[in-house]
């Protein structure tokens, strides 16, 4: 603005052409976004893909133990537990699952190690296509603190959730209770024993204090 | 900007001439000859309400579903703090610029979403639902070259449904204000839709929408409006149901409104036209906000049928791979 009123005030005075601005001119900002107009947004077939700095590995695992033993099964008692650690990097934890020892280098508490009870009563009116009959699941927070978890997706704690095994070698989730049954863990059976997981990995971004 | 340099300059010193100009060359109205503005309103009209959330939503979902491998890359929550998105961002975004096997994804958008059923306790076959949705962000998504989707801007919207088994009801809202491309139509809106439908329907709608290719009658680009209508099973004493409260108009390439002004949207406050208060289906034309003592009578009953609740499947857009 004040370089054009200059301009604009001098002009009359000027013998010669006037001479381009610099390039730093804020008439000719290089920094000047480039218009989001569709027509105009044309993606660089160039450009190098944009890779996040930062990840979060999400770890999800448990148990079923459904009675009665050797069925048919009416109910189920057992445990839900979820991790979240950055960059591959994770800290050593007590768990019963193979860890990868190589990033498993220190005792710092995760930021997202989470506890909770499953308690499933059979469904008297979910059905899931192609599954065993569906439960009616509790989730009950027994330790650790949820707000240091960054799942988007994950299963609301302190509420009903119906989940159903499926023959196909897995758990799956009856979305919003609205009929709409997707894959939500891998699992096997054993009997009674019905033992879950899922592992997923997105992108994130971090505080500098919550760089690893 | 020229007012401003010529304060900052100062008037010139000894001319105190006034400046006179020509008087303003008056416009001359187009032709209206082969206008057809029935057609016309009631295509808008209907377009304009399909400018949902919904609509944006499904777009995304589809062109998501082109993915390949990490391209895009997801992120829990925002990716960048730089981003127009709150640290704390509850959703998922996809952030990336990359391309595979001819799919392209540029920019970034983020979502969440929310379903719930319950059952009635004395009446199992009773369901409610409510759901919710929001999409924001600047993200394009590009297919053997061609553009398959864009959205630059940010939306929401939120499903209420009563499924009684022979009998439901739904209630839908939505807010769209950005810039959206699909394959055959691009167009830039800030819309608010609410309808109602099953025992009963209902519906507003406010907000304008600009159409970057497509025209309506092969020369209005944009519609705007401002209106209500209920149908003829919740019509009290004092509705009509023949035609909307509020006023739809749609304008032409040269920069020309035409506006059609039925009943008073709300009597109560001001009106900046005067309203034709008759319930014959009629409202009065204006050119530019000058009235020009001509009925439009459109024939909006097929825009009832044009509203439909959506698919909760739809409220469903879950990145979760399971082996």
């Amino acid at each position: 603005m004040i370089a054009w009123v200059w301009w604009a005030c001098a002009g009359t005075e000027m013998d010669s052409d006037p001479e381009l601005p610099p390039e730093e001119s804020a008439i000719v900002d290089p920094d000047t976004d480039v218009s989001s107009f569709p027509v105009e947004s044309g993606l660089d077939t160039d450009s190098i893909e944009v890779e996040p700095e930062h990840v979060v590995t999400v770890r999800q695992w448990g148990e079923w133990n459904r009675t009665p033993a050797g069925g048919p099964h009416e109910a189920f008692t057992g445990t839900l537990w979820v991790q979240e650690y950055y960059d591959g990097w994770r800290p050593e934890v007590d768990t019963d699952t193979d860890v990868d020892s190589d990033a498993a280098d220190t005792d710092l508490p995760l930021e997202c190690d989470l506890e909770v009870g499953l308690t499933g009563v059979l469904s008297v009116s979910a059905t899931c296509d192609g599954c065993e009959p569906a439960f009616e699941v509790s989730l009950a927070l027994i330790s650790g603190e949820p707000s240091g978890c960054r799942d988007p997706q994950a299963l609301a704690l302190d509420e009903v959730h119906r989940l159903a095994y499926s023959p196909e070698g897995q758990v799956q989730l009856d979305y919003g209770d609205i009929g709409l049954w997707l894959p939500w863990y891998q699992a096997t059976t054993d009997g009674d024993r019905v033992d879950f997981e899922w592992e997923g990995t997105f992108g994130v971004a971090l505080e500098e204090e919550e760089e690893p | 900007m020229i007012l401003w340099a010529w304060f900052a300059c100062g008037a010139p010193e000894g001319d105190s001439d006034t400046l006179e100009l020509d008087p303003a060359e008056e416009l001359e109205i187009p032709s209206l000859e082969d206008v057809d503005f029935e057609a016309s309103l009631e295509e808008a009209f209907v377009m304009a309400l399909q400018a949902d959330l919904d609509r944006v939503w499904r777009g995304h979902a589809e062109a998501l579903a082109l993915r390949q491998g990490t391209c895009p890359d997801f992120y829990a929550g925002t990716p960048d703090f730089e981003l127009e998105l709150d640290d704390d961002f509850p959703g998922l975004v996809w952030f990336d610029e990359c391309e595979s096997d001819e799919v392209g994804f540029a920019g970034w958008l983020g979502w969440t979403q929310q379903i719930a059923a319950e059952s009635s306790v004395e009446n199992p076959e009773f369901v409610f639902i409510e759901g919710e949705r929001s999409l924001q962000g600047d993200g394009l998504v590009r297919q053997a070259g061609a553009l398959v989707y864009e959205f630059d801007g940010e939306g929401a919207d939120a499903v209420y449904v009563e499924d009684a088994g022979e009998s439901s009801y739904y209630a839908y809202s939505s807010y769209v204000n950005g810039t959206v491309s699909e394959a055959e139509e691009m167009f830039r809106t800030e819309m608010y839709v609410v309808h109602s439908g099953g025992m009963g329907q209902t519906l507003e709608a406010r907000g304008n929408l600009y159409w970057m290719d497509f025209r309506i009658a092969g020369r209005f680009d944009s519609v705007a409006l401002d209106v209500e209508m209920v149908g003829a099973e919740l019509a009290g004493e004092d509705d009509c149901t023949l035609e909307p409260r509020g006023w739809i108009g749609v304008r032409d390439e040269d920069a020309y409104w035409y506006e059609v002004v039925f009943e008073p949207r709300n009597p109560a406050e001001d009106y900046e036209n005067d309203p034709y208060t008759e319930c014959d289906g009629c409202g009065e034309l204006y050119i530019r906000g000058l009235p020009q003592g001509t009925l439009v009578c459109p024939d909006f009953s097929s825009v009832w049928s044009s509203l439909t609740s959506p698919t909760m499947d739809d409220y469903a857009l879950v990145i979760r791979e399971v082996p």
